[in-house]
């Protein structure tokens, strides 16, 4: 079995910050966080908070302006 | 009307087809969460989903599921009526997939009986599935969920309304999920069917006249 390889590392950098985007807070990998490519556009990165996606928080995507969940 | 005005051509399928499966039909238990789906509510209590909505996110979902590796999405449901729609969803697209219980640890736990390391989650009630939904959500992985007018949206990343109850309804939104996903991806033409009906999709019922 291949080693697991979280979708999160193949998206960012180890030392890149991250910031939700729906509400532009820093987040670091705490559990609940998510990220994953624009489910539209899949040109940007989309990044939800533990608090965001517990509320289901609006996200916007600023290329496509697509609107999750 | 019971359905928003939209054209036929709008939509992956005449609206006609949406509607005889019944996936405009929503549960009477309304979430806060699910208003922006609703087009209405009937007199008898029934919140009408906008299929306008559900045909724009299937579109969604599918691209968003085509990007991943075919073996790297986990489809579920717990819900007797999902069972076949979710394999046969895993046949023809090539993902992985498990019907009734899950075991704990199926995502968290390397030495359960079965692990499984999907990169992304579809389930069918985020309700019903809940233990591969909160196992998912502890390790970090994108949640796409069928929901209903009954759903929360809490810890979905990407939310397809739709009766996610009915016999019909789960095989025509399975069917119509995998047509996409394998159209997005070039095994079938952009204008191409499966070839199975959804009828193929649904449960078949033995015994109950
Ligand atoms: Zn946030
Ligand atoms: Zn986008």
């Amino acid at each position: 079995m291949s080693e697991r390889r979280p979708l999160k590392m193949d998206l960012v950098k180890l030392d890149e910050e991250l910031y939700c985007t729906s509400c532009g807070r820093r987040v670091t990998y705490e559990r609940g966080v998510v990220v994953f490519s624009c489910p539209n556009c899949g040109e940007t990165i989309i990044v939800r908070c533990n608090m965001c996606r517990k509320h289901s928080n609006e996200y916007i995507c600023p290329n496509c302006g697509f609107r999750g969940p | 009307m019971n359905i928003p005005m939209v054209e036929d051509s709008e939509l992956l399928v005449p609206k006609q087809k949406y509607l005889s499966a019944g996936i405009h039909v929503g549960s009477k238990i309304r979430t806060k969460d699910m208003s922006r789906f609703i087009y209405r509510v009937r007199s008898d209590g029934l919140s009408m989903l906008n299929i306008k909505k559900t045909d724009e996110k299937i579109r969604v979902a599918a691209k968003f599921l085509a990007r991943f590796p075919p073996k790297s999405i986990l489809a579920v449901s717990a819900r007797i009526y999902g069972f076949k729609p979710v394999r046969k969803f895993a046949e023809y697209t090539r993902s992985m997939s498990i019907t009734g219980r899950i075991l704990p640890g199926t995502l968290t736990n390397p030495q359960a009986p079965l692990y499984l390391e999907p990169e992304v989650v579809l389930v069918s009630d985020p309700r019903v599935d809940k233990q591969i939904h909160d196992e998912a959500v502890k390790i970090g992985l994108p949640v796409v969920a069928l929901v209903d007018a009954d759903n929360t949206l809490e810890y979905i990343d990407l939310a397809i309304p739709t009766n996610n109850k009915g016999r019909r309804a789960l095989a025509f939104i399975f069917w119509l999920l995998t047509r996409e996903v394998l159209r997005v991806r070039g095994d079938l033409p952009p204008d191409g069917e499966l070839p199975e009906g959804y009828d193929a999709f649904a449960t078949r019922i033995v015994g109950i006249k």
